[in-house]
Parts: structure tokens; C-alpha cells; sequence
């Protein structure tokens, strides 16, 4: 029986993980939106996939990547914990209360060396103790990779390696890579690899929007009053704070 | 026999001593795996044990289930033994003197009836002094003895000999004394080599945790703290013996309640020499919390799940490597930014009362210390990039009262490629120096 044209351009009614390399696959588990809508139509399944492995490669820690994941980690639920292995500093507690995650438990998971680091996170996994794990694993192999994304796909975790953009040129297992730049109010996001056809512009995320400043002076306690701390000579203020 | 006897018809036997206090703790060890199955142990003699199991037959999956259970515990404890099932203990007790497996396992009284009249007569001991008298008579089997007029027989043997028959038969149900567990668990192994590797310390470990399962089974508790004593070389080079703590945050009583922690631990273990006895000892233990079989994951069961994940971590990584945050009441960042082992934390660690900021105004990375940053004409530089300051100052002044009086003027600041950086001036200092205290992850 040959099958009718329409079917052939809509392979995804055939089987659902049947898809053209033309068009975005679809996501065999729900997905987590990411909260920024051009990121979302851009991702396969429209966000963050739940039992994957997700790379994202930064070229140093703290140009906004857990901004970046931060809407996703506030629609997670608040039974499991959130945990990071071996970040590469140490977490402001104060900022995640900020972002209104203080009911969602963070978990700090310091270790050794990588494969202590690799251990933790498998073992995290095959326990799906942890709504999202974020680790850093510099110099981790293909090979280790590929099986912490068989565990993920075990378990009900959203699994973020942070990596660096050397690492981004090798070979991985993960089905969704991303690579982050910081530019001006926020991040640029371009997609290595997903499942779809080749993303070749990079996704502006703002994250810092200018104006946000100016108008939230009222909720901002400020103490830039010139009278409370009075001038003392040798203090060059002035050709510094604007 | 005597000992050169046996050396005449087997020369090749090697003969060694009986060790009685052995065999006793060999069967104690066996009791105490076998109470995972049942409650109701018995002591027939000094080498056999009856298990009454009728209430545990549903909850192992049948006769058959359970008889292999039983079988595999008490081989991985290193007994040889005989197993077999029959609904009389008396009449059990003759089977396992059966050679064919297949022999030792019956399950209705008609048949366990059918195999005894074939058995000799001297399988049940009661009937042992009169083996001789009834062989005269031509009465070698059980089946023919019963053939025989049933008052005769009493008259000519005694009434324990045939109560041995009718409680072999199921006609009379004589009672049993069940062993009654200890009151408080300590166990030690010697086992007959020197363990020199950890593996093997591992596996006796194993079977003490088994044991202590069995006991936990029976008196219905559980335990979260067992402490190992690893045993050294005695007399001239005596060593203080060498100490495991296996902590767990939820007290369990199934061997996969502790084995897989306690593998974490034993590969961690450095020892000073090898190690003669193990010994396991228990000080406190809880009342059972009864678990619910839910269909759905429930919130205690992904607490049950997370602990356990934390115990596993903990044991290989270190008690203070899973840190949950516990934020202190201070202005200064470092000092309010307090994170402590997960085990200590509480569940109040996140009970933060401190006033809402901007979301942007705090970095999520913070420095521990702060990074002293070069300044180059009146700007502040961070691995060779001039930062501009953006937004601030902030100014956040504490520790007056004690000698670390801090006055900092905080900064939110840009470098050229638009990556933010939390920086801060202390103004206290002569030369106002500029710090990095925080990156905006």
C-alpha cells in the first residue's frame, strides 16, 4: 500500500518520535517552558526537556546562565530539591530568594575530583531524587556524558551540564546543546544542536532590562543620599560613580 | 569412631577438633537470619530448627518462594544445610534427612504420611532405643511400626515414642518453645582467614546486617546508627580496634536499607592492618514507622527517596559536603550567606524574613573572600577588563560593634562584553581598594 502524500509530509502522525529534518521534533515527555517565548519556539517540545541530557556552554560562570534557567526552576515542584554539584562558586542564597525561589530546597553538593562529580550525579539521577540538577563537570568524557543521559532518562529530572565552549566542539549525547554569550541587557543563545534543522541566529534573552533600574527606585533601598556619608578628602567619588 | 579407625578406612580425611561454641554460634546466627521469615523458631536439637511459617506464606510469595529465600540466606551466611518443608515439625525433621531435594518438600498430610511409612524407624530419635527391639520384631519401617496394634506398642516402648509418631503423623500437636530473640543486638564474625582486603570485610558486613535484619524483623523496630568494631592483630602488635559509624537520617530494617551506605563507607575505609573480627553492634533502635504502598509517589515517599540519596552521597563524599543554605540575620553578604551540612539544616533553613530586592539587585555567585581588583585609572579592572559601574552605590555598613567594622559601597558594573559583576569600595580604608564580591549567574 503506498502511503498517502499527506502522511509523507506530516511524518510525525506515523509515529510521534518520527520527524523531518526540515521541522522540530516533538518531545516524547512534556516539556518545562523556559519563560522566554522566542527561546521556547525555538526547542524542540517548546522548552527544557524533562529526562535528557541539556548542555550548555558558557565561556565563565556568571554571565546569566542561572537567569537563564531560572523561570523553569520556579515551576518545578516543591516536593524534590534542587541540587548543584560542584558549582564554581558559591551560591547567593540571598539572590535565589530574590528570584522568589526560597521554598524550593537547593541542595550544594561540593566533591573531589570529576569522578566523584559524575558519581553524585548519577546516583541523584537513579534515585530521581532531584527535580533539577545543574553540574559541573569540566573535562568529563563523551562516554561519561552519554551514560548520565541514560540515567536522566530514567529518572524525572531536569539535568543541565555546564560546560565550557571547548568542551561545545566535541562530540556529545545530549540532544539539546546550547551556547551563551553575554550581550548587552541580558544573554545571546545560540543552538548547537537540537533536534530540528540547524538554528544558525542566535536567541536574544533579556534579563536586565535598562529601565528596570530607573523605575524601581521605590522598592530599591538605596543609601546614595550625598548627606549621610560626608566627603572626606582623598575619596575620588565622584569620577567613579556615574 | 575412634581416630585411628578413621585413619585406617580413609586416609586421605583430614580430621579436625569439634568446636562446640562455634557450632552454638552458627546456629545462633541462623536464627537470628531465619526471624526475617518468622517470628516462631524452635530448637530441636543442637544441630536442627523448626520454622512455623504458615503466617508467612502470602507475604513471600509461597512454599516455594520462601523455601529458596531461606536457603539463599542461610548459604550467604556459610552454613551447609539440609531444608525441609512438611506440615508437622516432627515429620519435617525426618525429611531433611532425605538425600533428594525433591523428597524433603511435602505439603498435604496424605503425602507426608505416604513418604514417612517408608522411612527407617530410627529417623525420629525418640524412637532410637528401641530400634534394636523392633528390628527383632521385623518392624524396620514407620509404616510397619504403625501397622502394628497401637496399645501394644505403647505398653512395650514408652509414651514418648509414640508421641514422636503421632506428632510426625500430625495426629497430636505437641508445644514448642519458640526462641525468644535478645533483648539488644551485638554480633561479632571471626571469620577463619584474615580479611585483607575490603571486599571481604564487606561481605561479613553483609551477613552481620543480614542478621541484625532478621532481628530488627523480629522485635518490629528499625535502626538508623550501627557501629562496626573492625578488630586488629592482638598481643605484641596489638592496635586499637578500628571504628565504622554508619549513620543513616531515616532508621530502616531491610538489608537494602543500609548495604548500599555502607559499601560507600567501606570503600573509604583505610585500615592500619589487617582486620581478624568484625562486630556489629546496635545501641539504639525505634519504633517502626509503618509505610504506606501507595500508587502515586507521595510527598514522604520522595523525602524517603532524598534521604536516602543524601546518606549515599554523605558516606562517600564526607558529612560536610551536602550543604543546605541557612541564611544568618547580617547585612554583610559573606556572613548571611551561611551554608551548612543538609542533616543540619532543618526545615526552617528557608525561612528567610529579609526584605524583597529588585531580582537583578543581588549576583547569584557569590566570592569567598572577595577578589582584591587592580585599578587602573580610577577604574577598577578584572582580568585585564576595565569595569564600568552601572548602578549604585550600595551601601552596606556593619560590624562596628566588633573588631571586622565594615563599611563597603557596593556597585553593580559592566565590562565590555556586558558580562555584570558586583563590586565594592571599602571606604574605611586609606586607599579606597575595590573588590569583586559577586557575579551575576
Amino acid at each position: 500500500m503506498k502511503p498517502s502524500p499527506s502522511l509523507l509530509r506530516h511524518p510525525e502522525h506515523i509515529h510521534p518520535s518520527l520527524w523531518k529534518g526540515t521541522q522540530l521534533a516533538q518531545a516524547q515527555r512534556p516539556a518545562l517552558s523556559t519563560g522566554f517565548t522566542r527561546l521556547d519556539a525555538e526547542l524542540p517540545g517548546r522548552g527544557w526537556p524533562i529526562g535528557a541530557l541539556v548542555e550548555i556552554s558558557l565561556e565563565r560562570p556568571g554571565i546569566g546562565e542561572i537567569s537563564l534557567l531560572r523561570p523553569a526552576l520556579a515551576q518545578l515542584g516543591r516536593e524534590r530539591s534542587i541540587m548543584f554539584i560542584q558549582p564554581p562558586c558559591a551560591p547567593h542564597f540571598r539572590c535565589w530568594a530574590n528570584w522568589g525561589l526560597q521554598d524550593q530546597r537547593l541542595l550544594w553538593v561540593q566533591t573531589d575530583n570529576l569522578h566523584d562529580t559524575l558519581w553524585a550525579c548519577d546516583k541523584a539521577l537513579r534515585h530521581n531524587a532531584c527535580s533539577a540538577l545543574l553540574c559541573w563537570a569540566p573535562g568529563a568524557q563523551a562516554q561519561s556524558l552519554r551514560r548520565l543521559h541514560l540515567a536522566a532518562q530514567q529518572s524525572n529530572t531536569l539535568l543541565v551540564m555546564l560546560r565550557s565552549p571547548a568542551e561545545a566542539r566535541q562530540p556529545c549525547a545530549a540532544p539539546l546543546r546550547l551556547g551563551l554569550r553575554p550581550a548587552a541587557q541580558g544573554l545571546l543563545v545560540s543552538i548547537l544542536k537540537r533536534r530540528g534543522p540547524a538554528c544558525e541566529h542566535a536567541i536574544p534573552i533579556i534579563l536586565h532590562p535598562e529601565r528596570a533600574y530607573s523605575s524601581s527606585g521605590a522598592h530599591h533601598v538605596s543609601l546614595d543620599q550625598p548627606s549621610s556619608a560626608p566627603p572626606q578628602p582623598g575619596r575620588r567619588f565622584s569620577s567613579l560613580a556615574h | 569412631m575412634r581416630h585411628g579407625t578413621a585413619r585406617s578406612v580413609a586416609p586421605q580425611a583430614l580430621l579436625s577438633r569439634r568446636d562446640l561454641p562455634a557450632e552454638a554460634q552458627g546456629l545462633q546466627q541462623a536464627v537470628l537470619c531465619l526471624l526475617q521469615f518468622t517470628p516462631d523458631i524452635t530448637l530441636l536439637d543442637a544441630h536442627s530448627l523448626a520454622l512455623e511459617v504458615s503466617a508467612s506464606l502470602d507475604l513471600f510469595g509461597g512454599p516455594r518462594a520462601l523455601w529458596r529465600r531461606a536457603q539463599d540466606a542461610l548459604q550467604d551466611l556459610g552454613l551447609t544445610l539440609s531444608l525441609a518443608m512438611a506440615p508437622t515439625a516432627q515429620g519435617a525433621w525426618a525429611l531433611a534427612l532425605q538425600t533428594q531435594t525433591r523428597r524433603r518438600r511435602v505439603l498435604k498430610p496424605a503425602t507426608l504420611a505416604r513418604r514417612l511409612d517408608a522411612l527407617p524407624a530410627s529417623c525420629l530419635p525418640a524412637l532410637l532405643p528401641w530400634v534394636d527391639w523392633m528390628q527383632g520384631l521385623g518392624c524396620s519401617t514407620l509404616g510397619q511400626l504403625r501397622h502394628l496394634p497401637r496399645k501394644g506398642l505403647q505398653q512395650r516402648t514408652g509414651p514418648e515414642a509414640m508421641r514422636a509418631i503421632d506428632a510426625a503423623y500430625g495426629r497430636h500437636a505437641p508445644p514448642f518453645t519458640w526462641v525468644v530473640p535478645p533483648a539488644s543486638f551485638c554480633l561479632r564474625h571471626e571469620p577463619l582467614q584474615h580479611l585483607e582486603h575490603i571486599n571481604a570485610m564487606q561481605a561479613v558486613a553483609g551477613k552481620l546486617v543480614d542478621q541484625l535484619c532478621g532481628w530488627l524483623q523480629a522485635s518490629h523496630r528499625s535502626s538508623s546508627r550501627l557501629s562496626f568494631m573492625l578488630h586488629h592483630e592482638k598481643g605484641r602488635q596489638a592496635r586499637p580496634p578500628s571504628r565504622l559509624e554508619l549513620s543513616l537520617s531515616q532508621p530502616g530494617w531491610r538489608p537494602d536499607d543500609f548495604l548500599p551506605a555502607l559499601a560507600e563507607h567501606f570503600s573509604r575505609l583505610v585500615l592500619p592492618g589487617h582486620v581478624l573480627a568484625i562486630e556489629l553492634s546496635v545501641d539504639e533502635t525505634q519504633e517502626r514507622v509503618a509505610r504506606s504502598q501507595g500508587l502515586f509517589p507521595e510527598p514522604a515517599q520522595w523525602a524517603r527517596q532524598e534521604n536516602r540519596l543524601l546518606d549515599l552521597l554523605r558516606a562517600r563524599l564526607g558529612e560536610d559536603r551536602i550543604l543546605a543554605a541557612k541564611p544568618f540575620a547580617s547585612h554583610l553578604p559573606e556572613s548571611a550567606n551561611r551554608w551548612v551540612s543538609a542533616a543540619q539544616a532543618g526545615e526552617s533553613a528557608t525561612n528567610v524574613p529579609a526584605p524583597l530586592l529588585p531580582e537583578q539587585a543581588r549576583p547569584f555567585w557569590l566570592l569567598d573572600p572577595p577578589l582584591a581588583l587592580q585599578v587602573d585609572r580610577h577604574s577598577p579592572l578584572y582580568q585585564g577588563r576595565r569595569l564600568r559601574l552601572m548602578q549604585g552605590p550600595e551601601r552596606i555598613e556593619s560590624g562596628w560593634w566588633a573588631h571586622d567594622h565594615q563599611q563597603r559601597d557596593y556597585f553593580i558594573a559592566q565590562d565590555a562584553q556586558h558580562a555584570r559583576y558586583w563590586i565594592y569600595r571599602q571606604r574605611a580604608a586609606l586607599d579606597a581598594r575595590w573588590f569583586l564580591h559577586g557575579l551575576f549567574g
